[in-house]
């Protein structure tokens, strides 16, 4: 297929007018092509060497591609980027959400996330120390994105988990390092302050402290306005200050 | 004055303003399941102050002994609280990071159900509101200590050390300014 080489990578798609690209930048792209180019080949010959299974050709391919460029542009590679740039392209070109969100595959997530809650039920919370529920529910946001916090979302802000197993999902959602659902994870953080169980509200504070999201300033200040128990209420104004001297 | 140090929830402890439906001295429910939890009828609790350690310090070589950061939940309350329920306190060396505190580790024993309540009237009527260290200010403090060699890196879990590591590349400290409410 022929292409201008002018033009950067996403350009040629239509989003907006042509940039174009000085001759060494051009030379530079044309650089990092090439390598791409050659680290799939070698990762291809590999393939041939190994077992010959057709059906998982397609699924091979995708893990080279992927593990091709990783190597080019992770740390120590010849191209090393920026982590917080590498989750936006990634966050912009691939968002995790890869699970298509038909009512089958949907409704085995609900189950999931159901039988997960179910079983802390018998679970006792510590802080300090990971709990089943809060790795089963970080593994499945990880895997379903956003579809899995609107099930989490919804049994929380419904009242159908106890408040213990509330705080508990609420606590490790504002813990996780997941750019992609970071938004969806802020909005429930900001409902969890709304949740009836004070046990519940206070989950959500620790969680949207770990978020450090300025965003959410409006929120706590909401929040602390009607809260009634005291001491979380400090603890939303804590929040609240230290927030306010972060700089943007 | 020497205090006594326990690991609570903060949460439990918590209240709106209105108790009035609490009869005489009784208390909310929750608070007990921070001294009920007892091992082998005895509870583990840290001296500080005059006759025991520094309080930060204890925290933080508690702190350590965990497997992330997280807030740190504790309350203090005067020894003297423990007379009311005729309670021994032993002297068992800690299990900490932090030989520096261990000594100052002790269990309370022997705990029965109606002691456990009174115990727990006590530090909710006289004892001070629990405090919370954050998880940044929890972060500062180990990675203080560490610095300053009172709790080997390699003692930690792997998950703290790699937060702990971080945060030593990163910089300076800030003092910790727990919320009591």
């Amino acid at each position: 297929m022929a292409e201008d080489p002018t033009l950067h990578e996403g350009q040629s798609t239509g989003e907006g007018p042509p940039k174009e690209v000085s001759p060494d930048e051009d030379e530079a792209i044309l650089e990092v092509r090439e390598d791409v180019a050659e680290a799939l080949a070698e990762y291809l010959v590999s393939l041939r060497r190994g077992p010959a299974d057709a059906r998982l050709l397609g699924d091979h391919l995708s893990e080279g591609l992927l593990i091709s460029a990783l190597r080019l542009i992770g740390p120590g590679g010849k191209y090393p980027m920026d982590r917080g740039r590498f989750w936006q392209l990634m966050d912009r070109h691939c968002p995790f959400t890869p699970d298509d969100p038909d009512d089958k595959r949907h409704a085995g997530l609900v189950d999931e996330i159901e039988s997960l809650f179910i079983a802390a039920r018998n679970e006792s919370f510590e802080d300090g120390f990971d709990s089943a529920l809060s790795l089963g529910l970080q593994a499945l946001v990880l895997k379903h994105g956003d579809a899995a916090l609107e099930v989490v979302s919804n049994l929380i802000l419904d009242e159908r988990v106890s408040p213990d197993a509330a705080a508990e999902a609420l606590r490790c959602l504002g813990q996780m390092e997941s750019p992609g659902t970071r938004e969806a994870r802020r909005r429930l953080l900001e409902r969890g302050l709304d949740c009836r169980a004070h046990v519940a509200r206070d989950g959500a504070v620790i969680g949207l402290s770990d978020l450090r999201d300025l965003r959410t300033i409006g929120a706590l200040e909401r929040a602390a306005a009607r809260e009634d128990y005291r001491l979380l209420r400090a603890n939303m104004l804590a929040l609240v200050e230290e927030l306010k001297g972060i700089s943007p | 004055m020497t205090r006594v140090l326990r690991i609570v929830r903060q949460a439990r402890w918590d209240s709106p303003g209105d108790l009035d439906w609490l009869a005489g001295d009784d208390i909310p429910a929750p608070p007990l399941l921070d001294f009920a939890n007892t091992c082998n009828d005895c509870l583990s609790v840290w001296l500080v102050g005059e006759g025991g350690g520094d309080e930060h310090r204890i925290v933080t070589a508690l702190a350590a002994t965990r497997d992330k950061l997280d807030v740190f939940d504790y309350v203090l309350f005067a020894r003297e609280h423990l007379d009311a329920a005729r309670t021994e306190l032993r002297a068992v060396g800690g299990d900490t990071a932090d030989e520096g505190v261990n000594r100052h580790h002790r269990d309370l024993a022997p705990l029965s159900a109606a002691r456990v309540l009174a115990i727990t009237k006590k530090v909710w009527h006289e004892g001070q509101p629990p405090t919370r260290l954050s998880k940044r200010q929890v972060g500062q403090l180990i990675a203080d200590a560490v610095r300053a060699g009172r709790i080997p890196m390699e003692g930690l879990s792997p998950k703290l050390r790699e937060d702990i590591r971080r945060r030593l590349q990163n910089g300076p400290s800030e003092p910790p300014r727990p919320t009591q409410g």
